[in-house]
């Protein structure tokens, strides 16, 4: 037995092996591997550009996604645009800006018929004696002298008196019947004696004047206080006044005088 | 082996030995000479984008790895099936490789892998030769020449064939790739002292199976050249 180096094969045993075995690779077989070898060097440069549009494409998207919302956000603070919509989908500000122009008394002169009504007529005034006994309630209760002279109307009659009373449960009485009950000569010293607090029930005489954006907000305070017949004929008046006012969709966004 | 210095030396070549010509001369020499880049350059060129050195080094090995795998498997379809995997690892493997072996050790180590990979696939390829080529008489010898070829050829090839798989795949490693031991323990993935054992097995094995008159043929086959 021959002894094997680590380089060392045995000759013989090699040499028969090489004489017997001659074969060669057939010749499709050598066209295929060389094709693909020529095919894969093309490949793979197509491989290697592909291989980065996966992550070219992200990060694409990820610039492109940052740039938009960087550039909204330039372009709605430059107008003053809220960032996001209303929630009915109109941005209403622009029309209450409008509207507060249209409506602004500076510039404009009332028609007569829309005055302001501060006082009542004496005919609805209580008398001395029943502002002095603080019955409220019959106060603003339509005397029946005068009743006669009201529309037949038994609707509005109600409606009237209830919200006559409404307002006489608010304020306090001395200070109303003070002021509705006085001549004219003594109500500048009735209101001077019985002038309501400064936390009083809200009343909308002051926003009348101011603008009929304040004198809604003052019919929404109304409301929220539970006066809705008050507020109604607020209302009614106000749309009586001014005739082309559109409420805006909430109180915060009425723009404040 | 740094790719440079693998590109740098195999260019050099024998152009380097030649201390009468003046430099401008040599390196002019040495352009009109056709210089055997080593198998790895070749490969490195061709992963640079060269088809032409994958061709070269492909032609340098395509007999050898395909008689390895046709032993291995003893069946063409599935030696050629093999072969054609094996190359194309080479293929798309080659941005990936790197001259810290013999380009041969790295060649036949893929091969040896795909067997296994093969062998674990579906044994019935290796059962036994669907198509023996060796049962095929030689063009070039008479008809009794032919006969005794053919049945020296049968019977170290049986030989062959019986063997077990690990030592027959390392008697081929030594015999196609002209790998040493410690070559083919490297390629197998086994120590240096089983891959001796292994092949000394092997080529007792055959030594013992030879007869006589395989042993004249051998003599007289000597000067054969291989195609």
């Amino acid at each position: 037995m021959n002894k094997l180096t680590d380089n060392e094969r045995d000759e013989s045993v090699g040499k028969a092996y090489r004489a017997f075995s001659t074969e060669t690779v057939p010749d499709d077989v050598n066209r295929r591997v060389l094709r693909e070898a020529a095919s894969g060097e093309q490949a793979g440069f197509w491989q290697r550009f592909y291989s980065w549009r996966r992550p070219l494409a992200f990060a694409a998207t990820l610039v492109l996604g940052i740039s938009l919302v960087y550039d909204m956000q330039i372009v709605l603070r430059d107008t003053g645009a809220p960032l996001l919509p209303a929630v009915d989908g109109a941005n209403r500000e622009d029309e209450l800006l409008e509207n507060e122009a249209r409506y602004d008394d500076s510039t404009r002169t009332l028609p007569a018929e829309a005055a302001p009504v501060t006082q009542a007529p004496a005919r609805f005034r209580a008398s001395p004696d029943q502002a002095a006994s603080g019955n409220t309630a019959s106060k603003f209760s339509v005397p029946s002298s005068v009743e006669a002279d009201l529309p037949q109307d038994t609707e509005q009659r109600e409606e009237r008196s209830r919200s006559h009373e409404q307002l006489g449960k608010r304020q306090s009485a001395p200070a109303v019947s003070a002021e509705r009950a006085a001549p004219t000569a003594d109500a500048a010293e009735a209101r001077t004696m019985y002038a309501p607090p400064q936390q009083a029930q809200p009343d909308c005489s002051d926003a009348r004047d101011e603008s009929p954006y304040a004198w809604w907000r003052c019919i929404q305070v109304l409301r929220s206080a539970g006066h809705a017949a008050l507020a109604d004929d607020e209302w009614q008046q106000l749309l009586k006044r001014y005739p082309d006012f559109r409420a805006p969709p909430s109180p915060d966004q009425a723009p404040r005088c | 082996m740094t790719r440079s210095a693998a590109l740098s030396v195999s260019v050099c070549g024998s152009t380097c030995d030649k201390p009468s010509l003046s430099p401008p001369a040599a390196l002019a020499y040495a352009r009109t000479m056709v210089v055997p880049l080593e198998d790895s350059a070749l490969m490195l060129r061709y992963a640079e984008g060269d088809v032409a050195a994958f061709e070269t080094l492909y032609r340098r090995h395509n007999d050898s790895l395909y008689r390895y795998l046709l032993r291995l498997t003893n069946n063409r379809d599935a030696a050629a099936d093999l072969f054609q995997e094996v190359w194309s690892k080479i293929i798309k493997s080659r941005d990936r490789y790197r001259p810290t072996a013999k380009f041969n050790t790295y060649l036949f180590r893929v091969a040896h892998n795909a067997f296994i990979d093969h062998l674990r696939r579906n044994k019935r390829y290796c059962d036994g030769p669907a198509d023996d080529p060796d049962l095929r008489a030689s063009e070039v010898d008479g008809p009794d020449q032919q006969t005794e070829r053919l049945i020296a050829r049968q019977r170290f090839m049986q030989a062959l064939a019986l063997l077990p798989d690990e030592q027959r795949d390392t008697f081929l490693l030594s015999e196609e790739a002209g790998l040493t031991v410690e070559q083919i323990a490297t390629a197998t993935g086994v120590p240096k002292e089983t891959a001796k054992s292994r092949l000394r097995y092997a080529v007792n094995k055959l030594r013992e199976t030879m007869s006589a008159e395989l042993a004249q043929d051998n003599d007289a086959l000597q000067s054969t050249q291989r195609p």
